[in-house]
């Protein structure tokens, strides 16, 4: 080695050293540089910032958009999923959704695998995969969510919710009681009108009946007929008594306070 | 010194018994210094975390005390409740002796290093040959540790230690000699005391080859200290943990503690050699410095602080630079730093000769000849650091770079 190569050798080590040293030192001297988020810590990031935006996580029900048609707990390929509610009138203690009143929408998290099946056929687009992914829990009874209240499911659900089920059936069975009541008065009008305005009846009420056939003579009203009965409201929304208040029994079971909307994913830019 | 320099002197007078000296000394100095290596340990392995996570954009530590100040307290408790270990076959004596031979080979070496004007625990009349005979007792330690773990990976970083030894400590003691040259004396408090006055007097500037041999001091204390890039010895990526791979629990901690008082040790030496000791380089405020029980603790203040300034160099060092070859190791320190002291003792010796410092810069400051010609040094070296530092800059800032070359 020439002497000059040799000086020269030196003088680029010190020279990379000092350019090495420099590039360190600025990025100890910046603490905006640093990139550690706190996981856990008082000083917490929002979720948002540990998960990217199109993130599978914990769902999230926009109950109030719910018209309880099942059609999530029949795509879950591992049956985690599970509702119940009903149709057809409110009873105390029922969420609200979209023309439907719901008692109970539980997430199994010990068997979903956060495939996201469930939300895609969604009519109502209403279930959601949220940002959250701290899906710990002490006992696998904690790892059930309640969508409604977004939080574990307790013992207080399940008896409220046992409660919502007898509520339902005795809600259903007056709801059936007045239709069928109704019917029978529409058909006992019907009957009485019938000689005088036969030609009549297939005006407002009987409007799926086919006008040509006669009415039978009797009594007897046909059963399969689903006639708008003026007792039955159709459009829930208009003709909705007031969220009910909760039972006193169900401690927990509020009816669930605005849930602000979850960051919708955004669509793929390309 | 005829006046009583020591603080043993200053606490018992002249007139004690050497029972009395002794005890004094242990009372006095004893069990202090280990406090203090203690101390040392603990902040700077703090500081070593911080500063490493804060180079690669991480915190470090966060939870224990204020910013995790408190977390090598933790760790320490962790590691005395851990299982002591000691591997098959091992040379069971040697195993449990190694770490102390290591650890007293460190804390002698503060002996002579001062805490401040008056506070050094033996003011040796040879202080700098004290510290070059046992600074390297710490490696007879770290050799013994390797022998006796009955381990290749310890016996491998134990004979690269013992490489790195003989390697390192021809430069070093090139450049102890250069400074005792200029100074006229080897004791710690004399070299210190020829520094008192402005800035230009400290021995860094004294001459444009102190610069040099405050290089290469630093360079071998690194590698005294087997760290980055001359951490041979432990080698994490090679030897799994070199000569402490098969050491836990509280030995592992004393070989832990060891290599950070060693930090210190030879950080406190550079700063007594060539950065002023405990005189902050400023004029007024030295003639101040020393005077009463306030301007010892001034004094002290000032050299712990440029201590452990030094101690965190070396930590930015270690996260920098990557670790190099035993082959570059011996060539660096052979082949480069050996020449370059002799060259800096022979050139420093002769500006000395032929550019001797004036009695007054050496007593009591003004600014003399020999000090603009050590600014003149000082401007070309910063500019060219500057440079250096503008040009990485530009160089890593992605809008300046296409600024620069269109």
């Amino acid at each position: 080695m020439s002497l000059g190569a040799y000086l020269n050798s030196i003088g680029t080590s010190a020279k990379t050293i000092v350019a090495g040293m420099a590039l360190t030192f600025r990025y100890l001297i910046r603490p905006s540089e640093i990139v550690t988020i706190q996981y856990g810590s008082k000083n917490n990031a929002p979720k948002e910032r540990y998960v990217p935006d199109r993130h599978r996580g914990i769902h999230i029900l926009e109950t109030e958009k719910c018209i309880h048609c099942h059609i999530c707990e029949k795509a879950c390929p591992v049956d985690c999923i599970t509702m119940d509610g009903t149709r057809d009138a409110p009873f105390d203690g029922a969420w609200k959704g979209d023309g439907c009143f719901i008692s109970s929408f539980t997430l199994d998290l010990n068997k979903c695998i956060f495939c996201n099946l469930c939300c895609e056929p969604c009519p109502k687009e209403c279930i959601h995969m949220g940002m959250e992914f701290d899906a710990a829990a002490y006992t696998r009874a904690h790892g059930v969510k309640n969508l409604l209240t977004d939080a574990p499911y307790s013992e207080a659900d399940r008896v409220r919710e046992a409660e919502a089920r007898q509520l339902i059936e005795a809600a259903e069975a007056e709801a059936k009681r007045r239709k069928d009541e109704a019917r029978k008065a529409a058909a006992a009008a019907k009957a009485q009108a019938t000689p005088a305005a036969a030609p009549a009846a297939p005006g407002a009420p009987a409007a799926p009946k086919p006008p040509g056939l006669p009415p039978p003579p009797g009594a007897v009203v046909p059963k399969p007929i689903a006639s708008p009965t003026p007792g039955m409201p159709k459009p829930p929304g208009a003709a909705m008594p007031p969220p009910p208040a909760p039972p006193a029994t169900a401690g927990p079971a509020m009816p669930p306070p605005p849930k602000p909307m979850p960051p919708m994913p955004k669509p793929p830019t390309n | 010194m005829m006046t009583p320099y020591t603080l043993v002197d200053w606490v018992l007078g002249d007139g004690a018994g050497w029972i009395a000296r002794f005890i004094g000394a242990v009372l006095v100095w004893a069990v202090p210094i280990t406090g203090f290596v203690s101390f040392v340990g603990l902040l700077s392995i703090w500081l070593e975390r911080k500063i490493s996570a804060h180079i690669q954009c991480r915190l470090g530590p966060m939870e224990v005390g204020y910013h995790g100040a408190l977390q090598t307290v933790a760790d320490g408790v962790k590691l005395l409740a851990k299982e002591d270990l000691v591997p098959a076959d091992a040379d069971r004596f040697l195993f449990a002796f190694a770490p102390i031979l290591a650890f007293a080979g460190t804390v002698v070496g503060f002996a002579v290093v001062p805490f401040g004007p008056g506070l050094i625990v033996a003011d040796l009349d040879i202080g700098i040959f004290y510290l070059a005979a046992v600074g390297s007792l710490e490696a007879i330690g770290v050799i013994a540790a390797g022998w006796a773990s009955n381990n290749k990976w310890s016996l491998f970083g134990s004979v690269r230690a013992a490489t790195q030894v003989v390697s390192y400590e021809i430069p070093m003691g090139l450049a102890f000699v250069t400074i005792a040259a200029l100074a006229g004396t080897l004791s710690m408090s004399g070299i210190v005391d020829q520094q008192q006055g402005w800035i230009a007097n400290w021995f860094l500037f004294r001459n444009p080859f102190t610069w040099i041999a405050f290089i290469i001091y630093y360079i071998a204390a690194l590698a005294e200290c087997k760290r980055a890039p001359f951490d041979l010895p432990e080698a994490e990526s090679e030897l799994v943990s070199g000569f402490h791979t098969e050491y836990s629990g509280m030995r592992f901690a004393i070989f832990f503690l060891a290599e950070y008082a060693q930090m210190y040790v030879v950080s406190a030496v550079a700063v007594v050699l060539f950065l002023g000791g405990w005189y902050s380089g400023i004029a007024p405020l030295d003639a101040a410095v020393g005077t009463g029980v306030a301007g010892k603790l001034v004094g002290a203040g000032i050299i712990v602080t440029k201590s452990f300034l030094l101690v965190c160099v070396q930590m930015w060092l270690r996260w920098t630079l990557p670790r190099i070859r035993l082959d570059q190791m011996l060539y660096l320190c052979m082949k480069i730093l050996m020449p370059f002291g002799m060259l800096t003792l022979v050139g420093s010796t002769m500006w000395e000769y032929y550019f001797p410092t004036p009695e007054i810069a050496k007593v009591g400051g003004g600014w003399t000849g020999n000090t603009v010609m050590t600014g003149v040094v000082v401007a070309i070296i910063g500019t060219l650091s500057l440079i250096v530092y503008v040009r990485s800059v530009i160089r890593s800032t992605p809008s300046l770079r296409a600024a620069s070359n269109p």
